[in-house]
């Protein structure tokens, strides 16, 4: 599985990177300018991400407008959303008028801070990147 | 890495990277800038939320909501709270990592 982790907060970005690396590659991005080059490039080479953890708040371009970016870059490849990478939205437990909009612009769902591995690995596993 | 050792990580990792926050979040107000005031205010509440420091994650999000309503003067109020708390934060967690070091 291979990950990318996009959050401006350096502990979050952390944690994230050491329960996800035990899966596979993760790559890091800090805000969602970052993220979508990095995605452009890994369907360049043909190794797309299975896995996007997007924080929702971040400066330069926040996590809605990055999700919907990716998308758009992969439907532009002709990459339908379900066929594309999973993107998990990452955000503040009273954040959750922007958890519908992410939904709406086709996210795979969502995980709360505190970030818990219990509730992280769970997520994984019922979006099937992980048995 | 196992499970305790990777809390202790991040836990270090936030004693030592929250400082530079606050320097940057006292910045941003002081330049009236909003926008980066609401970031760094919504990162540290994340941040602190991950580790639960439940009082430090309380202030930083009274100084998201001042930044949400663009209240910069309300917001620096809060500034010295986050310090306080910060301090408070780093000696309980110093005392406990000392603890367990044999």
């Amino acid at each position: 599985m291979k990950t990318l982790i996009v959050e401006d907060d350096f502990t979050s970005r952390l944690l994230l990177q050491e329960i996800l690396k035990n899966y596979g590659p993760t790559h890091i991005a800090v805000n969602g300018k970052e993220a979508v080059d990095a995605v452009i490039s890994a369907l360049d080479t043909n190794e797309p991400y299975d896995l996007i953890c997007l924080d929702i708040m971040m400066p330069e371009m926040n996590g809605q407008e990055a999700l919907q970016r990716i998308r758009k870059v992969e439907e532009d490849k002709g990459i339908f959303s379900t066929d594309g990478s999973k993107i998990v939205m990452t955000t503040a437990l009273d954040d959750m008028k922007n958890v519908r909009s992410a939904y709406y612009n086709l996210c795979d769902g969502y995980l709360t801070k505190p970030i818990r591995k219990a509730n992280l690995l769970k997520k994984l596993r019922s979006l099937e990147l992980i048995t | 890495m196992d499970d305790e050792e990777l809390v202790e990580e991040i836990i270090t990792a936030f004693i030592e990277d929250i400082p530079g926050q606050i320097e940057t979040l006292r910045n941003n107000l002081e330049r009236g800038d909003i926008e980066g005031a609401k970031c760094r205010a919504h990162a540290m509440k994340g941040a602190s939320a991950n580790i639960g420091a439940e009082a430090f994650r309380a202030v930083a999000y009274k100084i998201e909501k001042a930044t949400f309503k663009g209240d910069i003067s309300e917001a620096r109020t809060y500034v010295e709270d986050l310090i306080i708390e910060y301090d408070q934060l780093q000696k309980e967690i110093m005392n406990t990592l000392k603890m367990k070091t044999p």
